[in-house]
C-alpha cells in the first residue's frame, strides 16, 4: 500500500504540475503583495495631501475609512444586502479603533490572511483541480489504466492509494502556499506583524454583529487558523475532484465539469440567495474563513459548523461514489 | 538515494502539517461557536428598567432623567446623577423620587426609538420634572472626525439630530403635558485643543437646540458651555470627557437656581 502511495506521489511530482502550481502561486502572491503595498502608499499620500498634516497615523486613516463607509450608508442607491455588509464593516472598524488594533498598515501576516481569504473560493480550488483532475481520468486518456489494473492488486487498493496520495499532496500544496505567500510578500511588505493582536470571534445575533464573544489572538495564530480552514476546503475540493476524475474519461472534461460547478455555484449564490437549497451546495460553503472575520453572509442561517458539516457530507459522498463507481465499472480500453 | 529520501520527508512534512491544520481547524470551530453571553446580559437590564416606576402616591415630586452618559452620571466620583443632586439641594427631600433611564452612549435616534417604543410611557406620564441630556454623542462623532468634509457631515448630522430632538419632545409632550422639561446644553470637554471651526460648530449646535427647545411651552434650555469654559480642570472627570462630581454639582446648581430663584 505504502509503495502504491509512493508511486502515485512520484507520478504527480514527475508531471511538473507542482512546478506549474508554484509558478502560479509566486505570480499571484507577487502581484497581490506589490499591489497592496502600492495602494497603501497611494492612500498615505492622498491622506497627507488632503489633511495637510505632517504625519499620519493608522487611526486617522481608519477614521477616514469609517467616515467614507458611513457616507456610503446614507446613499439611497445601495441595496438592503449592501447596507448590512457596510454596517458590519463599520462596527468592526469601530471595534478596532476602540481597542487599538491596527487594521490598516499592511503586514506579511495580514497579507497571508487576506490571500487565503481571497483565494479560498476560486484560486485554491483551481490549484486542487490542477493537482487532481487527471488522477484517474488521466489514466484513461493515456491508456495506462490497462497496465494499472492488470497488476495483482485489488482495485480498491489502487483507488485508495490514489486518494491518500492526493490528500498528502493537497496538504503539501497548502504548506507551499503558506511558504510562498510569506516569503514572496516579504519582498514588498516591510512589516512582518506576526505578533500583533487580531480580533476574531465576531458573531451574528439576529442579523446584528455581536462583539460579546470576540477574543484577541496573535496574528500568527490567526494566520494559522485561516490556513487550517483553507486546508479543510482543499481536502473537500480534492474529494470532489477525485469523484469527477473517476466518473469521466478525459482530463479536459474533468476540469471543465469542476470549473463549471465552481463558477456556476458562485452565480447561484449571488442570484438565488433567497432560495433555501443554495446553502446546501458545496460552493456556497467554501468560504470558511469569513466566519473567522465575521463578514456578512449572503444566505441566512449559515455558521462554520453548518458549512463544515455540508462540506464533509459532500466530501464523504464524493469518495463513496467514486469507490462505488470505480469498483463496479467495466473498464474497456 | 535521492528518491529514497524524498518520499519519507514529504510524508513526514505532510503528517506534521496535518496535525497542525487539524488542531487549527478545531480551534477555529471552538472560537466561532463560543456561546454568546452578551445577549442574556442585555435582557437582564431590560427587565430592570421595566420594574422601575414612580410610586402611586400623588403627593411626591417625580424627577425623570433621560438621555446619554451625562444623564446617567458617568464620571461622577460620588456615583450620583443630576436628579439626585437636585433633590439633595431641596428642603423637602422626602417627597422626591428620581428615576434615571439614561443609557451611556445613546444618540438622539436611540432615545427617539425608546420613547416611540412606548416602554417608558408609564414613567413619563407620572413625571413632574424631566431632565434631558442628549446630542453629545451625535456631535462627538463630528468633533472626533478628521477635517475632511466636516461641514457636510455636520449639516447632515445636525439636521438629523434636530428631527430626533423634535421627535423626543413631541413624544414626551404627548404623554405628559404638565411636566417641566429641562434640556441640558453641551459643553466643550476638549478645551483649547478644539479648533475654532469646531467650537463654532458646537456653539451653533447649542444655539439650534436652544431655539427648538424654547419654542415649546414648559421647556427650558440650560447652557453648560460657559460653566465649563474656565473650569475644565476641576469640572472634568478622570476620563477628560464626562463631568466630575464638581461639574455635575455646577450644572445642578444652575438648574436649582433657574427653577427655584436665587437665594
Amino acid at each position: 500500500m505504502i509503495t502504491l502511495i509512493r508511486n502515485e506521489i512520484y507520478k504527480t511530482l514527475l508531471k511538473k504540475k507542482i512546478i506549474l502550481i508554484t509558478i502560479l502561486l509566486i505570480l499571484f502572491v507577487g502581484l497581490f503583495s506589490y499591489g497592496e503595498n502600492y495602494i497603501y502608499n497611494q492612500r498615505i499620500n492622498a491622506f497627507l495631501e488632503e489633511s495637510n498634516q505632517g504625519d499620519y497615523s493608522w487611526e486617522n486613516i481608519a477614521n477616514q475609512r469609517l467616515e467614507r463607509l458611513k457616507k456610503n450608508l446614507e446613499s439611497s442607491y445601495i441595496p438592503e444586502r449592501g447596507i448590512k455588509s457596510i454596517k458590519i464593516q463599520i462596527e468592526q472598524l469601530e471595534y478596532f479603533i476602540d481597542n487599538n488594533i491596527n487594521p490598516v498598515t499592511p503586514s506579511v501576516a495580514r497579507f497571508n490572511v487576506e490571500f487565503v481569504k481571497q483565494s479560498v473560493t476560486l484560486f485554491l480550488p483551481l490549484l486542487i483541480i490542477i493537482l487532481g483532475a487527471d488522477l484517474i481520468s488521466g489514466e484513461f486518456s493515456d491508456k495506462t489504466i490497462k497496465v494499472l489494473l492488470t497488476r495483482a492488486v485489488p482495485r480498491w487498493k489502487i483507488l485508495m492509494s490514489k486518494l491518500i496520495a492526493l490528500l498528502i499532496m493537497t496538504t503539501l500544496i497548502i504548506l507551499l502556499m503558506a511558504l510562498i505567500s510569506t516569503t514572496v510578500s516579504r519582498l514588498f511588505i516591510d512589516r512582518l506583524g506576526f505578533d500583533e493582536p487580531v480580533a476574531t470571534g465576531f458573531q451574528f445575533v439576529n442579523g446584528e454583529l455581536s462583539t460579546g464573544s470576540v477574543i484577541r489572538i496573535t496574528s500568527l495564530k490567526y494566520t494559522l487558523l485561516n490556513y487550517s480552514l483553507a486546508w479543510f476546503v482543499a481536502l473537500v475540493m480534492s474529494a470532489i475532484t477525485f469523484m469527477i476524475s473517476t466518473l469521466v474519461k478525459s482530463v479536459g472534461s474533468a476540469i471543465g465539469i469542476i470549473m463549471a460547478s465552481l463558477i456556476g455555484g458562485q452565480f447561484l449564490q449571488f442570484f438565488l440567495s433567497d432560495w433555501v437549497m443554495v446553502k446546501y451546495f458545496y460552493v456556497t460553503n467554501l468560504d470558511l474563513t469569513k466566519y473567522l472575520t465575521g463578514s456578512y453572509q449572503q444566505v441566512e442561517g449559515m455558521s462554520l459548523v453548518f458549512s463544515v458539516l455540508v462540506l464533509s457530507a459532500w466530501a464523504i459522498a464524493s469518495i463513496l461514489i467514486s469507490f462505488f463507481v470505480f469498483l463496479r465499472k467495466d473498464i474497456l480500453v | 538515494m535521492y528518491k529514497k529520501i524524498v518520499f519519507p520527508t514529504l510524508l513526514l512534512i505532510s503528517m506534521i502539517s496535518i496535525v497542525i491544520f487539524v488542531s487549527g481547524f478545531i480551534e477555529s470551530i471552538t472560537i466561532t461557536t463560543n456561546k454568546n453571553m452578551s445577549e442574556e446580559k442585555e435582557e437582564g437590564t431590560m427587565d430592570k428598567n421595566k420594574e422601575l416606576s414612580f410610586s402611586d402616591d400623588g403627593d411626591t415630586m417625580d424627577i425623570l432623567i433621560l438621555g446619554d452618559s451625562i444623564g446617567s452620571g458617568a464620571g461622577d466620583e460620588e456615583g450620583e446623577d443630576i436628579g439626585r443632586r437636585y433633590v439633595e439641594m431641596l428642603d423637602d427631600k422626602d417627597t422626591m423620587n428620581t428615576i434615571n433611564l439614561s443609557q451611556s452612549g445613546s444618540k438622539s435616534i436611540d432615545l427617539v426609538d425608546s420613547i416611540n417604543s412606548g416602554e417608558f410611557d408609564e414613567i413619563i406620564k407620572r413625571a413632574d420634572l424631566i431632565i434631558l441630556s442628549i446630542g453629545g454623542n451625535d456631535l462627538k462623532e463630528i468633533l472626533d472626525s478628521s477635517e475632511l468634509n466636516l461641514l457636510i457631515d455636520y449639516d447632515n448630522i445636525l439636521s438629523k439630530y434636530m428631527n430626533n430632538l423634535e421627535g423626543i419632545i413631541t413624544g414626551l409632550k404627548k404623554n405628559n403635558s404638565f411636566a417641566e422639561i429641562i434640556h441640558i446644553g453641551l459643553y466643550n470637554p476638549y478645551g483649547e485643543t478644539l479648533n475654532q471651526e469646531k467650537i463654532n460648530l458646537l456653539m451653533n449646535w447649542n444655539y439650534e437646540s436652544q431655539k427648538l427647545v424654547e419654542s415649546y411651552a414648559k421647556m427650558l434650555y440650560i447652557p453648560t458651555y460657559d460653566l465649563f469654559k474656565y473650569n475644565l480642570e476641576s469640572y472634568l472627570s478622570i476620563d477628560q470627557f464626562h463631568p466630575s462630581a464638581n461639574g455635575y454639582d455646577a450644572i445642578t446648581k444652575r438648574l436649582y437656581n433657574v427653577l427655584n430663584g436665587l437665594e
